[in-house]
């Protein structure tokens, strides 16, 4: 069983390192699809990966083997994309304060929101956040979770430039509870 | 559920992406979901909810990005105050403690184990680059890194 453990623990860093050959990495991403084993050593790996690149010594400089920077055609069409996404940023931006404007300001007028006389709104509804507040507020809280160090280390998953490989992955079908409203149940 | 899955939850995101603001869309997308199901989610099955739920998305994304790479490109930025954002300070406290760990673990290796990782991790040598300058089988580097992992895994563990 530990043995199993380590190879399992090999293969997952031999992926996260981009050492695996394109058909192996897509069997590999296959297996990730329901075994939590793998899932978790994968979790693990990346771990691993970063506190190694952060306890590095101070004489051992991270050396490249491939080029840090995109292609220069990647930075060119990237700025196209701003120039593009800048503007809609803004308009999106303007759109939503003038939303929480409108709510604010009509808030106390609508009869849904405010508390008819002699009943009683219960505490924490009116004033906890709700649960995707409090997600979103802690996700953003915690955003420096990997450092830049590990992803540069991170190579591109080799299986993304293989059609093949690509065509195992799309056979991986999406379960239906996936994108599952509150009314169905997770199996 | 929220601080026991978030962290393995962003390192499996970043192994199978490879992109800090990708990886972060995705668990955003991941945990928006489990508070829509919260209701009627069953716990004992939830953390194997999450990661599948985490590797669906993944590839939903992946497909995404094999059609219109260049589009999402920007549709992922994400604003510099967020990106700026400090980490709480006790899980920058437990971060310390583990590259200390770590550093530890690893000068403890056998010479040969740490060899294999130093030049692995720190010179980005591929494994077969590593085995032909040590002038030896690829499977035994495989085995030292092997056990380095085991012993640096158990000393972040314990």
């Amino acid at each position: 069983m530990d043995e199993e453990r380590d190879d399992l623990d090999l293969l997952a860093f031999r992926y996260v390192a981009g050492e695996m050959r394109p058909e192996e990495a897509g069997e590999f991403e296959l297996r990730m699809a329901e075994d939590q084993a793998a899932r978790d050593a994968m979790s693990q790996a990346v771990a691993l990966a970063e506190r190694l690149l952060e306890a590095r010594p101070a004489q051992e400089p991270l050396v490249r083997t491939r080029p840090v920077g995109p292609p220069a055609a990647a930075v060119a069409r990237r700025h196209a994309l701003r120039n593009i996404a800048r503007p809609l940023g803004w308009m999106t931006a303007g759109a939503a304060a003038a939303l929480l404007m409108v709510s604010l300001t009509r808030a106390p007028d609508n009869p849904a929101i405010e508390p008819r006389p002699g009943s009683v709104l219960p505490e924490a509804s009116r004033l906890r956040p709700s649960a995707d507040a409090v997600v979103w507020s802690q996700l953003h809280a915690s955003q420096n979770w990997a450092t830049a160090d590990l992803e540069r280390w991170l190579e591109e998953p080799p299986e993304l430039a293989n059609n093949d490989a690509r065509d195992l992955l799309g056979s991986a079908a999406v379960p239906s509870w996936v994108n599952a409203t509150s009314t169905e149940q997770p199996k | 559920m929220f601080r026991e899955q978030q962290l393995p939850l962003r390192q499996f995101l970043l192994g199978l992406l490879r992109n800090r603001a990708e990886a972060d869309d995705v668990l955003q997308q991941v945990f928006l979901k489990l508070v829509e199901n919260w209701p009627s989610m069953r716990l004992d099955t939830a953390k194997s909810w999450l990661f599948t739920v985490a590797y669906h998305e993944t590839l939903a994304l992946r497909r995404r990005r094999v059609r219109h790479d260049t589009a999402l490109a920007e549709l992922w930025a994400r604003p510099a105050w967020i990106s700026q954002s400090p980490p709480p300070a006790d899980a920058e406290a437990v971060r310390r403690e583990e590259i200390d760990t770590v550093r530890q673990a690893l000068a403890e290796l056998p010479e040969t184990q740490r060899e294999v990782v130093r030049r692995r991790v720190y010179e980005n040598q591929k494994f077969a680059d590593i085995a032909a300058e040590l002038g030896c089988p690829l499977g035994t580097v495989l085995t030292r890194m092997r056990l380095a992992l085991k012993a640096l895994a158990r000393a972040l563990q314990e």
